[in-house]
């Protein structure tokens, strides 16, 4: 009877261990939060704008690709090979399933998916809310606008004008979504463009003035990202007060020739409005535009002589290159990529104001030589190489020098319908690419047209 | 609640149990005698069940007991089967007992209960010790190729140690997991590799490393729906279940087993271009793109002024002859009331590639003990230790020894002239004045680390009560501890982390896995001839992980391998994740005069991966069979032994996809330091089980006594498939797992055994097993606007309906044009036939008749045995697969990207189109083409159809009266081989034809061809 007991006791114990777990099939969620309640707090919203930043950090965007493309689509830079990195863009050879379009395309429409979370938040308004909203706004602007740069068929010839890019302006869940949410058409350029200067309205409008951080994107950020819409929009006149607006009023300056090269390799200096926050233990590895420009076990993307040669010997700027001129050294020069990325430079709004003179706008309070001399007088020993009247080709050149290897020329030859001259004989591209070819547009990844049937591939790319 | 119910089903069957009670006393005796001669048994146990009384039976195999009248003995006896019997009130009892022939092809080992092979209606496959012992695998699971059919195996690497990808009956899902469950004496364990990122970044380590073959004493692929059902979800790809060896109750003895041996590639490789071919083509191609003589043969722009060999780097990768050598000591023994299995094993194997190895240190102890004579106890423990020193390989890793066997110029040099690896310029030309950026191979591997480590505990304790004569109790208690630590070290001075001085990054994954099974049985016949057997099962999984990971850079000297030595931290990551699967399963087995026979299994499960609405499933399986040779109009006929038809259907569930996949999240990291949120996961709340419905057809025969064999058709139709459905980008994500879609796998398998010859000195055994599996694709999701959601890659139709699951799809080779040595390839003429371009952008892609799995395959299997000697060999086959070489891009060039001149290329280079040689593989070469002669098409795709050898054994059982003399009962010496030779059907395969299951060659190691040489000993 003893042993009976024994038993007993054993199956009872096994029958209320056996009762007692109502839980036992809930899963863990210990990295994640439910999306629902993610944002809840002002510090919430500034977590999910930082998401947004770190979107424009990775390697497809201003990380690196996105980044130094521009330049090597351009005759700026040529791909030598030394990695297999960066030769589709050297060479416009770009099929469906290229690497580099599918990767824009994703991240640029994660990037506005963080920034719809953040501008979807339910937040009383409140100077602090405001303005990260502001900043959500204005990413979700320069993010649009990449889009259409890169994809819309605005300067194909024969390319569809209807053909821009889906505007995204809500985060949607999988019970929210109805319908063609999830598998919009392609918006008309002209759509886009002005979803993009409503965004830019509306961030200017909501921004801090008085905030002002180099790694976000603040008022003043979002007032020169409007004279790059505006210039590259073709409204001139619009460049010109909000230019001057900024010259006047922003406190930003042109870096002085003597401080030109420390000021890129060891800090942000007085000209950066914008640009994006690498750290020593928030970066990519191996991925980051220094080892891509300096001669490393990378080093791909190399100067090409077109654009060494456009200098005057006596420009400040040729310090920034190697002895041989063929790489760009200073501009990103820690391989280790903690460098931040310069995506808005005061420099920029100077030239802008100064092009916008030049092609016709009008109300300016400067002349274009005036304007343009802001940067040139403080690049050449002899002082600024240029006379009254100053061309739009003028300030492109000197656009093409202050900025150069800042992924700006591919989008200023083409805006300005300007063919894509081989710029280096070791270039493995030996023709000239016009302004107007179908490959100047990425072609629409594969992976987008087979998951939305609503998508049209672009001109050229028909397979 | 169910479980609630359960819990009181339990209870009153205990009750039940204790008001059972005591009857009157009466005096039995008999005679005990060998069934097969009718020789007294003397020595054999007689026991009163349920209690301590019992006796012996004397010399003449007469015994006398005193017994309750409704009382039940038990007789038992070394080497013979246990037999109880009821008393029934009679006083005399005379028992024939039978020797214990129930071997392993009688018995069908499910994890959840043994089953009389012959009255089981589920489909399986099975492999015995002596099939485990005859390879030297460092995973069991490669014990299977070849020796069962279904089954279908390819190595991750050939590094020793990695992981094995083996799927049963061809692949039932697109993206939920395909991999078979493994279950090791009775429980669910942790398989594949336990890191939290599958990091293609260097070689895997599987988990089933830590197991000893020699520990082994049978293996049981469970197939069907009948057979997997009690495994629920996590079989629904098929299970692997392993026993290990236990104790007997005989005196103790002792097996040593000690061999040795070697390891090369199996398959030498495409070889890469020897220095003076390499410079010619290197010369060519310059010239033929500069358009004129601006190089010639030798004159040093290559890097190679025309004297010297160059260098082999392959020879400078390869560790010839590789060692490999294992030690392994059991002791099994026991009495009537204890018996115990123990083993040490000690197994060290070097990988054919320089920096690769694997040692195993394991432990096991497996004790069963009567508490009294209806309680058992049994506890199954196995303790190891595995560390696999492994390589970067998988991809195209600058440190790689793989990727310099081809990558490195052959210019060299690989070491400097006092036999130091040469860290300087190597393979400096006119297009890299300071040489190559790949590693000097010999360096890095001498000098940075790539580790792995697991420590792993499974212990099984079970507690079996006999609550009566017919009617049990069990329950299990398992759990399964995977401790595995990975160390990445790259040195200061050279190679990956120059740049940073130096790298440490040491990653703890930790693995916590437990099952917790209660299993009532009943065997009961209500009727005569009528019996059923019952089951009811209770179980509860949890698996709970945690990864830590650390990095810092900076090292100040040589040999500071550890993250405290590190000047600058760089990153720490830390997760916590779970799931947990809880099952309610009932089980009936049904026989009528051992000759119709069915199963019947019902089971709810609950998945911690789907939400709580969607988180119960019910699956349920029939299984029949009819013995047809126990049919009266049967038996006239004499040849025919033994003929049995069986039948199942089922439905099965998939849950494995990835945990909280069915969640909407949002994910944490940083911006500038500080805390960022992403929308990470789009989520899906309606997510729920992928379902399948499986059928099973065979036949099982035995003839003339000597041939024995089967054959079974199967079909499983899987739908709601859990799907990683592509989404627009817009949305902000990539995917989302649905349900959908539909594909189905069927095919064919037969077994054929004969004994040609059996007598008593010779013997020879000839077998062979055969499988036919297809695969197809019949529905898929579709977006708003009714288009199907097709998957396409570069290389494949990952998923469009009406081809197999990653069917090969690319770009069609059609040659080098004989005029001008231009690439070429197909297209559509218009007019609905082919026509070939120069222009690969013009070209089109075509479907390349199926994908990376094979579609038949098997073994032929022989055995001779002579006068002590035996020999024993088996050749496997597969047809019907192709293999993608993912590198051929850079590896034949033509030109492309200049590649040839800053890489190596493969051997097969050297043929390539010259006016002279217009003949040739390879396109004229163009340094810096543009063509995309080298991009993905036909050319890189080969067939994989293939004769292996795959086992070759040689042995010698000594005569026992030679060993007396030193004390052993029996030694054997034998010489094994493994695949020693191989025949690829496709000339131009010059891979090996066994690569990972994906089909891409990828850029690792080898497999490997092993000779040992060992001795078994008993005493």
């Amino acid at each position: 009877m003893k042993n009976y007991i024994k038993y007993l006791v054993v199956l009872l114990f096994i029958a209320g261990f056996s009762s007692g777990c109502e839980d036992f099939l809930t899963p863990a969620v210990d990295q994640n939060k439910p999306t629902d309640s993610a944002v809840q707090t002002v510090e919430d919203l500034e977590s999910v704008v930082n998401g947004s930043y770190d979107d424009l950090n990775r390697v497809e965007l201003y990380g690196r690709d996105f980044y130094v493309s521009a330049e090597a689509m351009s005759d700026n830079a040529w791909a030598n090979n030394n990695s297999g990195r960066f030769i589709a863009q050297d060479q416009f050879n770009f099929t469906v399933n290229s690497g580099y379009a599918l990767g824009v395309w994703d991240v640029f429409y994660e990037t506005i998916a963080g920034a719809n979370l953040a501008i979807g938040a339910d937040l009383e308004s409140s100077t602090e809310v405001d303005h990260l909203k502001g900043q959500a706004y204005a990413i979700r602007a320069l993010s649009h606008m990449n889009l259409l740069l890169a994809f819309g068929q605005q300067y194909v010839a024969g390319g569809d004008p209807s053909n821009g890019v889906p505007i995204k302006t809500e985060y949607l869940t999988a019970d929210e979504a109805e319908g063609d949410d999830f598998i919009p058409s392609r918006d008309a350029v002209a759509d886009v463009w002005a979803a993009v200067e409503s965004d830019l309205n509306t961030a200017v409008s909501m921004l801090d003035e008085s905030s002002d951080v180099a790694t976000e994107m603040d008022y003043w950020a979002a007032r020169a990202l409007q004279t790059r819409y505006y210039l590259y929009t073709g409204q001139n006149d619009a460049v010109i007060p909000i230019a001057e607006d900024i010259i006047n009023n922003s406190g930003y300056s042109i870096t002085a020739a003597d401080a030109l090269v420390e000021t890129w390799e060891t800090g942000s200096g007085p000209n950066s409005l914008f640009e994006l926050a690498f750290t020593s233990t928030d970066r990519l590895g191996t991925d980051n535009i220094a080892r891509i420009y300096r001669p490393t076990n990378y080093g791909d993307v190399q100067v090409s002589s077109d654009l060494y040669n456009a200098h005057q010997a006596d420009d400040v700027r040729l310090n920034l290159y190697n002895a041989a001129g063929d790489r760009m050294m200073s501009k990103y020069s820690d391989v280790l990529g903690t460098d931040n990325v310069r995506v808005i430079r005061y420099a920029e709004v100077v030239l802008n104001y100064a092009e916008a003179i030049a092609a016709g706008g009008t109300g300016a309070q400067e002349t274009a030589l005036e304007a343009l001399n802001r940067v040139a007088d403080n690049r050449y020993d002899n002082g600024s190489p240029y006379t009254a009247p100053v061309s739009v080709d003028d300030v492109l050149l000197e656009r093409r020098l202050e900025l150069a290897m800042e992924g700006h020329r591919l989008y200023d030859l083409l805006r300005t319908g300007r063919d894509i001259e081989v710029g280096d004989a070791n270039s493995a591209r030996t023709q000239l690419i016009p302004a107007d070819d179908y490959r100047v547009a990425l072609p629409i990844p594969d992976a987008e047209i087979r998951a939305n049937s609503n998508i049209e591939q672009n001109e050229g790319y028909n397979n | 609640m169910k479980l609630k119910v359960l819990s009181l089903l339990v209870c009153a069957f205990g009750f039940l149990f204790v008001s059972s009670a005591v009857a009157q006393d009466v005096t039995v005796s008999g005679t005990v005698v060998d069934a097969a001669d009718g020789e007294p048994l003397p020595g054999v146990t007689v026991m009163l069940q349920g209690t301590n009384r019992g006796t012996a039976t004397a010399p003449d195999g007469t015994y006398e007991i005193n017994a309750p009248s409704d009382g039940v003995l038990r007789f038992s006896f070394v080497g013979y089967v246990q037999q109880e019997i009821p008393i029934n009130g009679r006083t005399t009892i005379d028992v024939e007992m039978k020797t214990d022939v129930a071997e392993l092809g009688d018995i069908v080992v499910t994890g959840y209960g043994q089953y009389s092979k012959r009255n089981f209606t589920g489909s399986v496959g099975q492999v015995s010790s002596d099939d485990i012992e005859a390879s030297p695998v460092t995973s069991i699971d490669q014990a299977l190729e070849g020796n069962t059919t279904g089954i279908n195996i390819s190595a991750s690497t050939g590094t020793p140690g990695a992981v094995q990808d083996v799927s049963i009956r061809g692949i039932s899902s697109i993206n939920a997991g395909t991999s078979p469950l493994y279950v090791i004496d009775g429980v669910p364990v942790v398989s594949g590799q336990n890191t939290t990122f599958d990091d293609p970044a260097t070689s895997s380590l599987g988990v089933l490393s830590s197991l000893s073959p020699s520990d082994i004493e049978s293996i049981t692929v469970l197939k069907d729906a009948a057979s997997t059902a009690p495994y629920g979800a996590r079989g629904s790809n098929g299970v692997i279940v392993i026993q290990t060896k236990s104790g007997s109750a005989s005196d103790v003895t002792y097996s040593v087993n000690v061999q040795r041996g070697f390891s090369n590639r199996a398959v030498d490789g495409p070889g890469a271009m020897g220095v003076e071919e390499w410079d010619r083509l290197f010369v060519d191609s310059y010239n033929n793109f500069v358009g004129g003589q601006a190089l010639s043969y030798g004159d040093g722009s290559s890097g190679w002024n025309g004297e010297g060999n160059g260098t082999d780097w392959g020879n400078v990768v390869t560790n010839e002859n590789a060692i490999h050598q294992e030690y392994s000591l059991s002791a099994r023994g026991g009495n009537e009331q204890t018996t115990f299995y123990a083993s040490g094993n000690f197994f060290d194997q070097e990988g054919a590639q320089i920096g690769t190895s694997l040692e195993r240190y394991s432990g096991k102890l497996n004790i069963s003990h009567k508490l009294d004579d209806r309680v058992t106890l049994d506890n199954n423990f196995t303790g190891s230790f595995v560390e696999q020193d492994g390589i970067l390989e998988g991809a195209g890793y600058f440190g790689s020894p793989v990727l310099a066997e081809f990558f490195m110029p052959p210019t060299g040099p690989a070491f400097n002239e006092d036999g130091t690896p040469n860290i300087g310029a190597i393979g400096a030309n006119i297009f890299q004045p300071n040489g190559t950026n790949i590693f000097n191979p010999v360096y890095v591997q001498n000098n940075d680390i790539d580790r792995k480590r697991n420590t792993r505990i499974l212990n099984n304790t079970n507690l079996n009560i006999q609550i009566m004569e017919n009617l049990s109790f069990n329950t299990n208690f398992a759990l399964d501890y995977i401790m595995t630590e990975e160390k990445y070290y790259d040195n200061p001075f050279y190679g990956d982390a120059q740049d940073v001085r130096g790298l440490v990054n040491d990653i703890d994954n930790r693995n916590f896995n437990y099952v917790w099974r209660n299993t009532l049985n009943y065997v009961f016949q209500p009727i005569e001839d009528h019996t059923f057997d019952v089951r009811v099962i209770a179980e509860s999984q949890k698996n709970q992980a945690r990864y830590f990971d650390a990095w810092g850079q900076g090292i100040a000297a040589d040999g500071l391998t550890n993250l405290s030595t590190t000047a600058t931290p760089q990153g720490a990551l830390g997760t916590t994740r779970d799931w947990s699967v809880q099952s309610f399963t009932g089980l009936v087995n049904y026989s009528f005069n051992d000759k119709v026979l069915a199963d019947v299994s019902i089971r709810q499960e609950g998945n911690s991966r789907f939400s709580e609405e969607k988180r119960w499933g019910t699956f349920w399986s029939v299984g029949l069979g009819y013995i047809l040779t126990e049919e009266q109009f049967l038996q006239d006929i004499n040849w025919l032994d033994f003929l049995k038809f069986r039948t199942s259907y089922g439905l099965t569930g998939n849950a494995s996809i990835d945990l909280n996949s069915y969640q909407t999240l949002v994910g944490f990291g940083s911006y500038n330091d500080q805390p960022n949120i992403q929308p990470t996961q789009l989520g899906n709340p309606d997510l729920t089980w992928e379902k399948a419905n499986s059928l099973d057809i065979a036949l099982e025969f035995e003839v003339f006594e000597r041939i024995s064999g089967s054959a079974t058709f199967f079909r499983k139709d899987s739908r709601d498939l859990l799907f990683d459905v592509p989404l627009s980008r817009t949305t902000g994500h990539n995917s989302q797992v649905q349900n959908s879609g539909e594909l189905y796998n069927q095919g064919f398998e037969f077994e054929l055994n004969a004994e040609v010859i059996n007598t008593d000195n010779f013997g020879w055994n000839l077998g062979g097993n055969f499988t036919i599996v297809n695969n197809e694709i019949t529905s898929l999701p579709t977006d708003v606007n009714g288009d199907p959601l097709e998957i396409t890659t570069s290389t494949r139709y990952r998923a469009v309906e009406g081809y197999e699951v990653d069917a090969w799809y690319m770009k069609e080779w059609a040659g080098v044009d004989p005029d001008n040595g231009d690439p070429l390839w197909y297209m559509d003429d218009g007019n609905g036939g082919r026509t070939t371009t120069n222009n690969y952008n013009a070209a089109d892609e075509y479907y390349q008749g199926g994908n990376a799995q094979a579609t038949e395959f098997g073994s032929i299997n022989t055995r001779i045995d002579a006068y002590g000697f035996y020999a024993q060999a088996s050749m496997s086959f597969a047809f019907g697969h192709k293999l993608f070489d993912n590198w051929a891009y850079y590896m034949r060039s033509d030109g492309f990207g200049a590649f040839n001149a800053v890489f190596g290329q493969y051997a097969g280079q050297s043929d390539y189109w010259t006016p002279d040689n217009t003949d040739a593989e390879n396109p004229r070469p163009v340094l810096l083409r543009t063509d995309n002669s080298n991009a993905t098409s036909s050319r890189f795709l080969y067939d994989g159809d293939h004769l292996r050898l795959k086992s070759l054994n040689v042995g010698y059982n000594i005569p026992p009266r030679l060993l007396e003399n030193v004390g052993l009962t029996s030694a054997t010496v034998y010489v094994n081989g493994r695949n020693l030779w191989t025949h690829m059907f496709d000339e131009d395969l010059e891979y090996d034809p066994e690569q990972k299951a994906s089909g891409f060659t990828s850029l690792s190691a080898q497999p490997m061809k092993t000779f040992t040489f060992g001795v078994k000993a008993n005493f």
